[in-house]
């Protein structure tokens, strides 16, 4: 998936942060805009941006929407233009997974309608971020200082495949912790609408394919931890 | 020395050193005239109560004559409080031996002869301030209508009403107006005496010789120009010659310039206090919160950080430059101030220092939050501080400025944004842990000094049993620094996902992935002491 480039709509200060963050992270990426002065700026800040009109199909065909762009992001600053595009590309790619950015609650709702996969509103986050910051100063600073930041934590899911070790195994025979120094936080199953099973749940689950697993872990032992389920290492997704 | 000089500044010093004494004048100063006082409400709700009821009875009895012993019993009973709440004020209003000590003092200092008859002369000063101030010649004139056998005393009820303004802070505020328009209300009134006088004296002029008039002396005169003038008009008196009739004229027009002018003093008066008034009340309202939020910039992030906080009854002050959204908050119920929260002064007043636990600094400006953030540290070197940057090279100097934690909603949402195109199925648990809507959390369990675990190796506890995941251990002191990942944090430093063999300390926070009634039960346990 690493080799698909991502399409960010709209360059917008959403965008630049967002494309830095990916690109720190080495997610190829191309960011897309209407108005050439702001692909142009685009460029000058290190990107690689192209003049697409969204509101022609025919342009987001051309740009790969509905054949081998996987994910993009709308990023425009106006609603309405976030709403147009996410139902543009839902329209040509029902499989395509569309990020949304927005500013208020009521765009959210429309978003979801038009076919939006995930919305972040930077806003409620970041107002619940400062709730939590009230409530639990200590897990805030701790999660800052590992998961987010600076990396030295990684989480990561595993999906669970026919040849991998840990296939039609027991949750609960499962010792994630004393073999490979991991958290084992829960698992999805197989189908996506399953609710999140919590490693400690008191309900036992048996690994089928498709599983996910969700670990917490240092990368060095994740790494150990792959290698162990000698799965081809294009199938494992980390960040 | 004079030879009475000595027992009475004995007495003095003896009073002044008594603990008693002291107590006891503190205690009642508490009850019957501390502004802060918790009593407050009740005992001036009770006595407000009591002079309802005994002005009532008084009325009842005018003309009913009193004859029920119970009614009898109830005003002296309501007298005798009213005298002994007249003599505590009494003896409140100032100390005698204070004064006559402080004379002495100052006699000895400058090295002159102490005279006992200025000192007594100064506390019989003080006191008659008291007696003279008109609450006080309210509060003895309450106490007159008791004395039946003069008539005319009985007028004197009414100032039991009077005493109601002691108790309600309303009538107060509404004297004060009045006060503050003075110079409005002198005009009305010479104004208002001109017009009366002069037709007065016109229709007295025109219509007292006639033998058919209404008007037979001045007073009448003045009567009807009073009732003409303020447009009652009973019509018990009217003009009857023509001259008489064009001054009524005169006097109708011009009375509705009167009310009219009347009318606009009070209504301005009341609509510039309104707001003030307002605005006390807001500022008295937080004078009562301890362990306040002060939220600086009511926008979306005010309003999501509101909701999450909905549930946790915290107290929440918020300040905003802009009046419309601060309306709106009040409208919601919240306590909400137009102004500018960088003004140091303002803060001081919302007694930051003291009484607010945090601070948020989220308006949209940077500036605005690093000033805000400065000031707010000036004031107060323990509050706990979290500001807002939009920009990143906000984030330093908000650090600087001394924010405790800053909050990056640009690059946050980037994170976000990032983790999910990677891992979306790790980063929907992570958002929905981390965002609490599920009942699945994550949270941090203290333990205390001389707690069970105080001393526990890890293995000894069954993490499992209780459904929870143990993700780190936050240490202040380094006595496992051996350990294999290991975070330094601002303070403390933190453990990731501890081997078996590590060991629990008091003071250590745990922290836990599980359902919040499992965290719950598991903090209950290891709170318990040893």
């Amino acid at each position: 998936m690493k080799d698909n480039p991502l399409l960010l709509f709209g360059y917008s200060d959403a965008c630049f942060h967002i494309a830095e963050q990916l690109k720190t992270k080495g997610w190829p990426l191309v960011i897309a805009d209407n108005d050439l002065i702001r692909v142009e700026q685009a460029q000058k800040d290190g990107f690689s941006a192209i003049g697409l009109d969204y509101t022609q199909d025919e342009a987001l065909c051309e740009a790969g929407i509905g054949q081998h762009v996987d994910c993009i992001f709308c990023l425009f600053e106006h609603d309405s233009e976030n709403v147009f595009l996410t139902i543009s590309a839902r329209a040509l790619a029902p499989e395509l997974k569309i990020v949304a950015i927005t500013e208020s609650q009521e765009a959210e709702h429309k978003l979801r309608i038009a076919g939006a996969d995930h919305i972040i509103n930077p806003y409620t986050m970041s107002g619940r971020r400062i709730a939590e910051l009230m409530r639990k100063p200590e897990v805030v600073d701790v999660l800052d200082h590992t998961l987010y930041g600076r990396y030295e934590i990684n989480m990561t899911q595993i999906e669970i495949t026919e040849a991998c070790a840990l296939n039609q195994k027991c949750l609960s025979n499962i010792d994630l912790k004393k073999d490979f120094d991991l958290i084992l936080l829960g698992i999805v199953g197989a189908e996506r609408e399953d609710p999140f099973i919590f490693s400690v749940q008191g309900t036992d689950h048996r690994l089928t394919p498709g599983d996910t697993l969700v670990i917490i872990g240092m990368p060095n032992a994740i790494e150990l931890f792959k290698d162990h389920l000698n799965m081809p290492p294009n199938h494992v997704r980390t960040s | 020395m004079n030879i009475v000089h000595v027992p009475v500044l004995k007495a003095c010093y003896f009073l002044h050193n008594a603990k008693i004494y002291s107590r006891t004048k503190k205690t009642v100063y508490t009850i019957l005239a501390d502004p802060e006082s918790r009593w407050r409400k009740p005992v001036d709700g009770g006595l407000s109560l009591l002079v309802i009821a005994s002005v009532f009875l008084l009325i009842r009895e005018v003309k009913q004559p009193l004859n029920s012993t119970f009614s009898q019993h109830f005003e002296t009973f309501a007298v005798t409080v009213f005298i002994v709440e007249y003599l505590l004020r009494f003896w409140l209003h100032s100390s005698a031996h204070n004064t006559i000590i402080k004379q002495y003092e100052k006699a000895a200092q400058l090295n002159t002869p102490f005279r006992l008859r200025r000192a007594i002369q100064e506390v019989l000063k003080e006191k008659w301030r008291y007696i003279t101030s008109p609450l006080s010649i309210i509060d003895l004139l309450a106490i007159l209508p008791t004395y039946r056998p003069i008539r005319l005393l009985r007028i004197f009820m009414l100032f039991r009403l009077f005493k109601l303004f002691r108790y309600t802070r309303g009538i107060n505020q509404f004297a004060n107006i009045l006060a503050e328009k003075r110079f409005e209300l002198y005009i009305l009134g010479i104004f208002f005496t001109f017009i009366v006088v002069s037709a007065a004296t016109a229709i007295y002029l025109f219509e007292a010789q006639r033998p058919s008039s209404d008007i037979q002396s001045y007073f009448d005169a003045i009567y009807w120009a009073l009732i003409t003038l303020t447009t009652v008009g009973y019509g018990d008196i009217v003009p009857h010659s023509p001259e008489g009739r064009v001054v009524t004229i005169a006097l109708i027009v011009s009375g509705i310039g009167v009310i009219a002018f009347a009318t606009s003093i009070f209504v301005s008066a009341f609509s510039e206090k309104m707001q003030r008034l307002q605005h006390e009340r807001i500022f008295q309202g937080i004078s009562r919160l301890s362990d306040y939020t002060l939220i600086c910039g009511y926008g979306r992030m005010g309003h999501t950080i509101l909701e999450e906080l909905s549930t946790s009854r915290q107290d929440v002050v918020i300040i905003d430059t802009d009046n419309t959204v601060i309306e709106e908050a009040r409208q919601r119920g919240y306590l909400a101030i137009t102004g500018d929260a960088s003004n140091s002064h303002l803060l001081e007043q919302l007694n930051l220092a003291q009484k607010a636990k945090t601070v948020l600094c989220i308006t949209e400006n940077d500036i605005n939050n690093v000033y805000i953030t400065l000031t707010a540290r000036s004031l107060s070197q323990d509050v706990h501080i979290i500001s807002r940057a939009n920009e990143t090279a906000s984030i330093k100097k908000l650090y600087l400025a001394g924010a405790d934690h800053v909050v990056t909603p640009n690059q946050d949402m980037a994170l976000v944004a990032a983790e999910y195109v990677g891992q979306p199925v790790a980063f929907e648990a992570i958002y929905s842990i981390l965002s609490g809507q599920d009942e699945l959390v994550i949270d941090a369990i203290k333990l205390f000094e001389n707690s069970v675990f105080d001393g526990v190796e890890l293995n000894a506890i069954d993490f499992k049993h209780h459904q929870l995941i143990l993700f780190g251990v936050i240490q202040t002191e380094a006595d496992n620094a051996d350990e294999q990942y290991y975070f330094e944090l601002t303070r403390s430093h933190f453990i990731f996902n501890p081997h078996d063999r590590f060991t629990l300390r008091g003071n250590d926070v745990m922290i836990v992935f599980g359902h919040q009634d499992n965290i719950a039960h598991f903090r209950k346990q290891a709170r318990r002491l040893k």
